[in-house]
């Protein structure tokens, strides 16, 4: 098998607070091919964005990443900070989810997008200048010569983050990390957005690893996903046994909480509860408070993450048998 | 929404104020075009006189041109006010950049120090500090300089405070900026209209201290030209020659009051909260 393009083994990032060590992040592995799509999905505070962050190495000093980040044949977590900035918007780009305060008020969109374009890839002025107008027309900006020019206040909210991923594909990454990039946007832009990131994966083959918590756009756009609970992985899957065969019973809730326009089901189920905080987690399975399926070693065990097919991982006592653990 | 011109061009205060100031700043580049006479010229026979068509407002007990003084004394109080300032704006930028971005130790030791300047009274900072270097030009605008850091110091710091948190200073971060061009380029011009409105204010201030200095003998030095100094001079013959103290204070009122309200106007048009009426 190829090497993947994104390989991390048992992540634990935590943050010191007043003394105290959180862990946000508890031994994640996620490992990530070249033109691979992936989806990361959890509700708030399951550590989504951290995961994210901590791959782009920009949490703050008082964040702790363990274990091993390893992109493109580099450790990354063995970088120095300025070895790190040669990554950050070259090779390893990012999305972010607020498009309307994510670019410079007082820069020119233009300017903004040929910035790494001088800074990685060395382009003069003027080429720059050039590559940019291409890249906004490529992400589908009309008038890109005028827009050039522009200022972020000037544009809409769609437009903006249009100008975003045009910045993150300045280079041509071979991973993009898009946290929650449509969360923000109505939901017509959505799905032209969505489309947009899909086309720009196809013609370059880019990766992307798409954070969200919405199933919809998971459906739309991954190949295999991840689903986070309270900073571990519980599921993982690929999209089509994901949605069919759901095992974890949060995955379960998560997937019967979506609203479906085909169905006419009375009421949205919802998951009772709320994530636990991270100061006190359970001390068996981190789900069992919410699970209608809890059973008595849930309560005072965790759960392996439980290998049930070559493509399929559940963390849950209720497979324990088939999985052979 | 407006441009920036078109909402100075509206407010009437800011107008006035910038014409005001470019009439006195034009004053004092062309000080020796304009000035009938040189400023340190005595007329033996005419001492002490009031305003008449040769001396346009009176001359003072050397028989120098009062008019010609006020005018190559707006060229010190200018040059004093903006280099100082410019001196204070630069370093309390740096400070304030370096404190609000790493915080932490670097924070707590540029603060501490700010907090220590901040305890002085301006003045007798600035007194004190003429006083170990000596009186003359450069020397007090190195006082003054020194006394506004830590205002601008804790301007910029609270700005980046706020802005460094910002997603457009964490997006140029994901596309590999490094901290000297996130500082300079992201940061600090989003910082800069408190700033400016800040340096306005204390370019009046900066004057009013300068006039102080030369009042008390420790700034600019006779028989240079200064408002200060020229209304020092003038209160030994105030009863004889009232002009004398009426003009260099009269000068002065109209430039502070000038550069005070442009603040003030700078201020309510670069507010956000204060645009739309």
């Amino acid at each position: 098998m190829k090497t993947p393009l994104l390989e991390i083994q048992d992540l634990t990032t935590s943050f010191s607070q007043s003394r105290k060590q959180v862990k946000v992040i508890d031994n994640i592995s996620i490992s990530l091919h070249a033109g691979e799509t992936l989806g990361v999905v959890g509700e708030s505070g399951c550590g989504k964005s951290v995961t994210s962050l901590s791959v782009m190495r920009l949490l703050g000093k008082n964040a702790q990443i363990r274990g091993k980040i390893r992109f493109d044949d580099v450790d990354l977590l063995a970088l120095s900070e300025r070895e790190m900035q040669q990554v950050r918007g070259n090779k390893l780009a990012m999305i972010f989810q607020e498009p309307m305060t994510s670019l410079n008020p007082l820069h020119t969109v233009g300017k903004q997008i040929a910035e790494p374009l001088i800074k990685h890839l060395k382009l003069s002025r003027r080429e720059a200048r050039q590559r940019a107008i291409q890249l906004l027309r490529e992400v589908g900006i009309p008038r890109p010569d005028e827009i050039y020019s522009e200022f972020p206040h000037q544009l809409s909210g769609g437009m903006r983050q249009r100008v975003m991923i045009a910045i993150a594909m300045a280079c041509n990454p071979k991973l993009i990390i898009a946290d929650e990039p449509t969360t923000a946007l109505d939901v017509t832009i959505q799905a032209q957005i969505l489309d947009l990131m899909k086309r720009l994966k196809q013609q370059h083959g880019t990766a992307i690893m798409l954070i969200t918590h919405d199933l919809g756009v998971v459906a739309e756009m991954c190949e295999r996903v991840i689903v986070m609970y309270a900073g571990q992985i519980v599921e993982e899957a690929d999209v089509r046994t994901l949605f069919r065969s759901p095992r974890h019973p949060y995955t379960i809730g998560l997937i019967n909480s979506m609203p479906e326009v085909t169905t006419d089901r009375e009421r949205l189920e919802s998951i009772p509860g709320s994530v636990p905080s991270l100061q006190d987690m359970p001390k068996g399975c981190r789900f069992a408070p919410r699970c209608s399926q809890a059973m008595e070693i849930c309560r005072k065990q965790a759960p392996d993450l439980l290998t049930l097919s070559e493509t399929h991982k559940c963390r849950c006592w209720l497979y324990a048998e088939e999985g052979g653990a | 929404m407006n441009t920036f011109r078109q909402r100075f061009v509206q407010n009437k205060t800011a107008v006035v104020c910038l014409i005001v100031l470019a009439v006195i700043c034009l004053a004092a580049i062309l000080a020796p075009v304009i000035a009938p006479y040189d400023p340190t010229q005595m007329f033996q026979e005419h001492r002490l006189e009031g305003s008449s068509g040769q001396f346009l407002l009176g001359t003072d007990q050397f028989g120098r041109d009062l008019f010609s003084r006020i005018i190559y004394g707006a060229q010190v109080s200018l040059l004093v006010g903006v280099s100082s300032v410019a001196i204070s704006v630069a370093f309390g930028s740096l400070f304030g950049l370096l404190a609000g971005y790493f915080g932490r130790w670097i924070d707590s030791l540029i603060m501490r120090v700010m907090d220590v300047l901040f305890a002085f009274p301006e003045i007798l900072l600035a007194l004190a500090i003429v006083a170990a270097l000596g009186p003359g030009m450069v020397n007090t605008i190195l006082a003054i300089g020194i006394v506004n850091i830590p205002i601008f110091t804790r301007i910029v710091r609270g700005a980046v405070l706020s802005i460094k948190n910002l997603e457009y200073v964490e997006s140029a971060r994901v596309i590999g900026a490094s901290t000297k061009r996130i500082l300079f380029l992201e940061i600090f011009p989003n910082a800069s209209a408190p700033l400016l409105v800040q340096a306005s204010l204390a370019i009046s201030g900066a004057i009013l201290t300068e006039s102080g200095l030369s009042f008390l003998g420790l700034g600019i030095q006779p028989p240079d030209p200064s408002w200060g100094g020229m209304i020092s001079e003038a209160r030994r013959y105030m009863e004889l020659a009232p002009g004398m103290i009426v003009w260099p204070c009269a000068a002065m009122t109209v430039t502070i009051l000038a550069f005070n309200l442009f603040g003030d106007a700078l201020r309510d048009l670069l507010d956000p909260r204060h645009r739309s009426k």
